[in-house]
């Protein structure tokens, strides 16, 4: 009646590669699709300028303030000064 | 003497039991992550308009930020196709895109020049504490936030 090591062994063997059958065919028919989020290009554009009047807001003067004006005139936003950006970067 | 460990009939009757076993509970756990990953997923999928239009409507082009807030309000009040599920760790996502749309609608109103009978019947709606006592406070915040003409 006393099962043989070679027994055992085969039939864990079969078992756990039953249930790893199971799992592989629940992944492959449930798994989520990775989502794809569409680019807003106005959004990316206003955050680049936040990180730019971000930069700027720490530095007195240099190419990240230049860099967030330009950004800002070509968005033809309505305050595009340095020291309107140096705030629109300080600002929470 | 050994023989009798197997089963000499259906012998792939516990293989079968295992593997469905396993279907199921992998099945179940998917499920459940998915419902709740949905509604952090769509929270964070709105978080690069919400930064934007809150920049916009703070130093834009009134056209930008009414883009913006607009965006953002779709994207706040859109309809999960799964059910969310939340646990009880988890803040409540629907709650907060609810009361980020709720702002939407009332920087959108004050970029619109809504009338104050507008605004009150946005704030009756909102989820937000929003009552015609806090209305006031409300509106001259919005105002404050709005660095430009």
């Amino acid at each position: 009646m006393k099962p043989t090591f070679d027994q055992i062994f085969k039939l864990t063997g079969t078992h756990l590669a039953a249930g790893a059958f199971g799992f592989v065919i629940a992944v492959l028919l449930f798994a989520p699709k990775p989502r794809v989020t569409p680019v807003n290009p106005l959004a990316e554009q206003v955050n680049s300028l936040g990180r730019q009047a971000r930069a700027a807001a720490s530095a007195s003067a240099g190419s990240a303030l230049e860099q967030a004006m330009a950004q800002c005139e070509k968005l033809k936003w309505p305050a595009c000064d340095a020291a309107s950006v140096r705030q629109m970067g300080a600002a929470p | 003497m050994s023989e009798a460990f197997a089963p000499k009939r259906r012998p792939w009757l516990t293989h079968g039991v295992v593997a469905l076993a396993v279907f199921g509970v992998t099945t179940l756990v998917i499920q459940s992550g998915v419902r709740r990953q949905t509604a952090i997923l769509d929270s964070m999928e709105m978080q690069p308009i919400s930064a934007a239009a809150t920049l916009a409507y703070a130093w834009g082009s009134a056209e930008d930020a009414k883009a913006l807030l607009s965006e953002l309000l779709a994207l706040a009040e859109r309809e999960s196709p799964v059910p969310p599920e939340r646990s009880g760790r988890d803040p409540d996502f629907v709650t907060l895109r609810r009361m980020d749309a709720d702002m939407a609608k009332l920087r959108l109103a004050m970029l619109e020049g809504a009338p104050r009978s507008k605004l009150q019947d946005i704030c009756a709606r909102t989820t937000i504490r929003c009552t015609p006592y806090t209305l006031e406070g409300i509106i001259n915040m919005l105002k404050k936030q709005r660095h430009v003409p």
